[in-house]
């Protein structure tokens, strides 16, 4: 059985153009970091084919710790409480080295 | 003149087969990114040559124009607003959304016009290329005050909803400023199609005439090849708008259609009664009124104000307004010119 540490994957599908919102959203939740994958699908907003600026979808990718997921739950909450369109779910993950996701980033 | 001769430059035939492609559900497709290239060179061919012609030219009349382009920029937005509120179609977040487009203008139409123009063998100044710089950011700005605004109401209307001071959406969490009014000002003024344009403007007239020349069969031999890809591109991204048409109903496509008369008639005063320009130049000014964005402003919009529904304003500026003026809108402006110029 290898060394393994459960973890949370939170995985947010949204527009483009909030990358910069989320990115500082991640720094004050003292997450560790973070990957944005461009992906193109439909949905509540109509078809994003990505193949305009504007219309390009991400889906950020988040791997922390269980005790840091609610306040960053409640951050992306507030966006959606706003206007904005994010598709929010969570997934449990385990890790090999559960350090590396307990230090914010610089 | 008669529009037909507009309907058969390449350009215009090649936005016509991209939106026929996308009809007939052609599998053609374009790779990804390829409009963000195509539009970067265009923008920084036109600008390199604008530039270019520009260091030649008269400071006086370079300065008006850009006082004219500010106060288009300025009160198109505003008039836009006010005749979508009564309407009463939309919300009034939608309305600031939609005329922050209308305001703001469109490179594609104003190249496409640039087309028609050297087509039909008529001259034009370069200044309406400093407006078209101009008039990327005013618009912008004029929809967020409107939309904060709206949203301060909205807030005083009691509601859940909690609005900042200066009634932008950031309220909710006190240090995210990346939807705060100044960095959103910032935004509108350092947006990459403006950068680009302007940029390559101030190249062209600093840079060596000799290197200029040299760089001639880039930005001048090759660029209506490459307006034809980008407006076959843009006619199957407009086609792909057309089942969006319900959503939008009768009424607010209507405005999508006189919103551009009416910008197009200002514009065209504007150039030809008080910056005495050409008939090619007035023309021009005449599309940048009429003329919606599709690239610079809906990001700006979908950032700043969440509430407006970007299907209504999309499908607006370039379902409705761009095959609209790229077919009829051009051509018509052209005549109204040539009319007040007595031509």
């Amino acid at each position: 059985m290898p060394n393994l540490f459960p973890h949370k994957l939170v995985n947010v599908i949204t527009i483009d153009v909030l990358q910069d919102k989320l990115r500082e959203m991640f720094r004050r939740h003292g997450v560790s970091g973070y990957t944005i994958i461009r992906v193109r699908g439909e949905g509540a907003c109509g078809e994003s084919a990505g193949t305009l600026d504007f219309e390009a979808s991400i889906m950020v990718k988040v791997i922390l710790p269980e005790e840091k997921l609610q306040r960053l739950l409640d951050g992306l909450q507030r966006q959606i409480a706003k206007g904005y369109h994010l598709t929010i779910f969570v997934q449990d993950v385990q890790v090999i080295s559960p350090e590396k996701f307990s230090k914010p980033m610089d | 003149m008669s529009s037909l001769s507009n309907l058969l430059i390449p350009a215009v035939l090649f936005f016509a087969l991209g939106a026929i492609a996308r009809i007939i559900k052609s599998d053609l497709r374009f790779p990804p990114d390829l409009a963000k290239v195509l539009s970067i060179y265009l923008l920084m061919a036109i600008g390199l040559h604008g530039g270019y012609e520009l260091a030649k030219s008269d400071l006086v009349t370079a300065v008006n124009a850009i006082v004219w382009a500010l106060i288009l920029g300025f009160s198109l937005p505003i008039l836009g607003y006010l005749a979508l509120l009564l309407t009463r179609k939309v919300s009034p977040m939608d309305a600031a959304a939609i005329s922050a487009h209308y305001g703001s203008v469109s490179a594609g139409t104003f190249l496409t016009a640039i087309a028609f123009l050297d087509s039909s063998g008529v001259e034009y100044e370069s200044y309406p290329l400093i407006m078209l710089a101009v008039m990327e950011s005013p618009a912008i700005i004029v929809g967020l005050i409107l939309a904060a605004m709206a949203r301060k109401k909205m807030a005083a209307a009691s509601e859940p909803f909690v609005a900042n001071v200066d009634g932008t959406a950031s309220a909710y969490d006190g240090n995210d400023n990346s939807s705060g009014f100044s960095h959103l000002m910032r935004d509108a003024f350092t947006n990459g199609s403006v950068v680009v344009l302007i940029g390559s403007m101030v190249i062209g007239a600093i840079a060596q005439p000799s290197g200029i020349q040299k760089l001639m069969p880039f930005i001048d031999e090759i660029f209506m090849g490459v307006l034809c890809l980008f407006l076959f591109e843009m006619g199957m991204e407009a086609a792909r708008r057309i089942k969006e048409f319900k959503k939008v109903g009768m009424v607010l496509g209507l405005f999508g259609i006189v919103m551009p008369l009416v910008g197009g008639i200002v514009g065209a005063l504007v150039g030809h009664s008080v910056l005495g320009f050409s008939v090619g130049g007035a023309t021009l000014v005449a599309v940048l009124g009429a003329s919606a964005s599709y690239i610079a402003v809906p990001p700006a919009m979908r950032l700043a104000v969440p509430e407006a529904n970007p299907s209504f304003y999309l499908t607006l500026s370039l379902g409705i307004t761009f095959p609209f003026n790229v077919l009829i809108g051009i051509p018509l402006y052209y005549w109204f010119v040539q009319y007040l110029a007595g031509v």
